[in-house]
């Protein structure tokens, strides 16, 4: 099943079911409308009920319609906290059928499928005849909270949803279909569908659902004697269009823009024999939010309208021609739309990730760069404005240091070190420059090149022309991790490391006398001033 | 300054940890007064050493590895293993500070256990004379550690064992390349104080019964000395008026396996 919590597309088809916009709200369970469990937040995922396996026998079980929160329209799944708006509907909005009876007849049907009645040349009902001679509704004074706009039929949630809606293409107005597209959850899975019937949907002169509309499996069962079922669904575009000649329902506050067609997933099998109308609302699990026990007293389950709302006509449309539509072309709707809520749920995550991205982003480029940046902002400030003290913090900033045997701490040692440093490049250049002079055919320059040894380290030598050569003005030569870098490096390559030593220089470790005699090499005094060789 | 030097050269890589426990067992089995108490890879050496963190004093046994003894007997030692592709010998060595600490039956002990364990080509335990600092820095086994050229230091390798043999010295382990470079019957016919062959068929040859005669009768160790080459003496000791290019005998040595 699918978990609510992680699923972005949920957070999409809750915000759309049960506030803004109408729409459904399907339950997961897929259960009988009797076993009315809270909203869980847990929804089958749209692949789960576009193409799932055949629910039970239940056939609709779990398909409610409710009212949503605020605005007329169908609800799938129950809120049993609050009755009363479900009772809130008028009673046009129940009955609203599945289809016009147009579709039907331009539509083909699929094999196997037996052929409806062809409906006679119009010939309006009374009922409907009185529809339609009434005079038209005020026009609302609801303004949509989201958008703003003043609420009329139709009109909202067409732009938002067009360019999502794929599947509308059986004859109802784009418009229709567009309303309430992202407020419906994805179909279900089409096998388990039942065929839809006319017959089983209530006609539009149907005060209030029957009362054995939570007919529990047994009654499903009936409706599956055909073994072979057919996806069938009732869909929004299968909901017949709204008049030509007007709104055929009342306004409910002035909401009635917000009456989404239903996106109910009716399933049905197959070849269902037909069967009246009544009776097959009875059978069927699907029902809507409203619709109460028939067994209850009518007052109870009509809830009192609001004061502004004028008693509604009903549906004047009868639902036909359901079971017309073309299995194949509901699957690609089921399908379409799966594939349109993956897309939104991608969509979803793709920016939430962005956002963490860029939160992470941010984060670093605040506490490392930008903290980098002002310290080194700070240190120019200040020595700019007072260098002497700056550099003085500075360098006592230094830990205490050996240096020449003698403890050394803060400035002075790094006195020490810097005139050390100078004192040994100087010496290094004297060397590298008698070194030149020495060999007559290659001019021996500083080597800039890292040797490596697995395990030691990395270090450059001064000097790496036939043979490591180290240039060290130091007071004492220990076997440091320099060179025993380089002498390992020798000794691995059979090439002789020298040590090459100034005339400060007092003792040389016996380790470091060791390496350089296991290479073959030799330890040199220089002297600068004479410029010679000797040996230590 | 260093008194005593004490080296063994053995042709076996000793890399592995295995032989650095036999190293520091028989170390401590014949001079266990005299076991370091710092080891590193390089200086200064700041690991504490001891037999009972064996394993994490040669968790890096590769290349070299120092240790020294920084109270009495103050010492020091290294152990370089052969190291990559190319044979050498692994030397050995242990610097005693001062000739007063020097136990003579202890390092003895040590040389000839460690030469026949480790199949030795060459052992020695000598004090430096001042008369043969000069032979010495000629062949490269001695040298300066100072500028003041007071404090000096023996040490042989391989490379000058392929050209010469640097001298022999208080005690002596030939090994089996002299023994068949010198023939048995002449090393155990050296004029010596103590020869000895041991159970490997390397000879222990001891100039003199005490080191200290080194320092108290240098000239007339120096005679000794000069005796036992000149018997030796099969144009495979360094000559200072041959010098160094000068063709000595050497022997072939062979090489243990390399393990890696």
């Amino acid at each position: 099943m699918f978990d609510y919590s992680f699923h972005p597309y949920l957070r999409w088809l809750r915000g759309r079911s049960q506030g803004d916009s109408p729409g459904f709200d399907i339950d997961r369970y897929g259960l009988p409308p009797q076993t009315l469990l809270p909203h869980t937040g847990n929804f089958p995922s749209p692949e789960s009920q576009a193409l799932s396996p055949s629910a039970p026998s239940t056939g609709l079980a779990g398909f409610m319609v409710e009212q949503p929160n605020e605005v007329p329209g169908f609800r799938v799944g129950q809120q049993n906290d609050e009755p009363g708006r479900e009772r809130t509907w008028p009673n046009g909005m129940e009955t609203a059928a599945p289809e016009s009876a147009n579709i039907a007849q331009t539509l083909g049907l699929p094999p196997g499928v037996e052929e409806p009645d062809q409906p006679a040349p119009p010939q309006l009902p009374e009922w409907l005849h009185t529809v339609i001679t009434m005079p038209v509704p005020q026009l609302s004074t609801a303004v949509d909270p989201r958008t703003g706009r003043r609420i009329v039929p139709y009109e909202p949630l067409i732009g938002p949803v067009r360019s999502y809606l794929t599947t509308n293409q059986n004859g109802r107005r784009s418009d229709d279909a567009l309303a309430y597209v992202e407020g419906t959850n994805p179909l279900p899975d089409p096998d388990s569908a039942e065929a839809p019937s006319a017959e089983r949907w209530p006609s539009s002169d149907m005060p209030i659902w029957p009362a054995d509309i939570n007919a529990g499996p047994g009654a499903s069962t009936a409706q599956h004697a055909d073994p072979e079922p057919t996806p069938e669904a009732v869909t929004r575009n299968t909901w017949p269009p709204p008049p030509k000649d007007g709104w055929p329902y009342p306004e409910t506050d002035g909401i009635r823009g917000e009456v989404a067609w239903p996106a109910v997933v009716t399933p049905q099998p197959v070849g269902v024999a037909p069967v009246p109308s009544v009776g097959s609302i009875a059978d069927s699990n699907l029902i809507l939010a409203n619709a109460g026990d028939v067994e209850e007293p009518q007052t109870e389950q009509q809830m009192p309208l609001p004061q502004n709302q004028p008693v509604e006509p009903t549906n004047p449309v009868a639902p036909t021609g359901l079971a017309s539509r073309p299995p194949e072309q509901r699957d690609e709707q089921a399908l379409s739309r799966a594939l349109e809520d993956h897309r939104r749920a991608a969509a979803d995550q793709i920016e939430q990730l962005v956002g963490t991205i860029a939160t992470y982003g941010s984060r670093v480029y605040e506490d490392s760069i930008l903290k980098a940046k002002d310290d080194l902002a700070r240190l120019a400030e200040r020595l700019r404005n007072d260098p002497g003290e700056t550099v003085l913090s500075i360098l006592n900033s230094f830990p205490q240091t050996r240096v020449e045997g003698k403890f050394v701490g803060g400035l002075a040692a790094v006195l020490t070190i810097l005139a050390n440093a100078k004192r040994g490049l100087e010496f290094e250049r004297a060397v590298l420059h008698a070194l030149s002079a020495a060999s007559e055919t290659t001019k021996i320059n500083k080597n800039t090149s890292k040797i490596a040894v697995e395990g030691l380290g990395r270090s450059v030598p001064d000097v790496l022309n036939r043979g490591i050569r180290e240039i060290k003005s130091g007071v004492e030569i220990d076997d440091s991790l320099q060179l025993k870098i380089q002498a390992a490096y020798a000794q691995l390559f059979r090439i002789p490391f020298s040590l090459i030593v100034s005339p400060t220089t007092q003792r040389i470790s016996k380790s470091v006398r060791y390496a350089v005699e296991k290479t073959g090499g030799t330890i040199q005094r220089f002297d600068p001033a004479t410029g010679t060789f000797t040996p230590f | 300054m260093t008194d005593v030097f004490f080296e063994i050269l053995s042709p076996l890589p000793l890399n592995r940890h295995q032989d650095a426990r036999r190293l520091f067992q028989l170390w401590a089995d014949n001079a266990f007064h005299f076991l370091p108490n710092r080891w590193g890879l390089y200086e200064p050496l700041r690991h504490h050493f001891s037999l009972s963190t064996l394993d994490e004093a040669i968790r890096t046994w590769e290349y070299a590895y120092h240790v020294k003894r920084t109270v009495s007997p103050k010492l020091s030692g290294s152990i370089f293993m052969q190291y990559g592709p190319h044979r050498d010998h692994t030397t050995w060595t242990i610097c005693l500070k001062n000739i007063k600490d020097f136990e003579q039956p202890s390092f003895c002990q040590l040389l000839e256990c460690a030469a026949a364990i480790f199949s030795a080509d060459l052992g020695f335990i000598h004090k430096i004379t001042d008369a043969e600092v000069s032979r010495g820095r000629a062949n490269g086994s001695i040298s300066f550690l100072d500028a003041a050229h007071t404090e000096t230091d023996l040490f042989i390798v391989t490379h000058r064992l392929n050209k010469f043999l640097p001298d022999i010295y208080w005690t002596t382990v030939f090994g089996n390349p002299y023994v068949q470079l010198f023939s048995r019957e002449r090393l155990l016919s050296c004029p010596a104080y103590r020869v000895k062959e041991l159970d490997n068929g390397s000879i222990v040859v001891q100039l003199t019964p005490e080191l200290k005669d080194i320092t108290a009768e240098e000239a007339a160790f120096e005679r000794v000395r000069q005796e036992a080459r000149n018997h030796l003496n099969n144009d495979a000791f360094f000559d200072l008026a041959k010098g160094l290019d000068y063709p000595y005998r050497v022997p072939e040595f062979v090489w243990g396996p390399l393990f890696h």
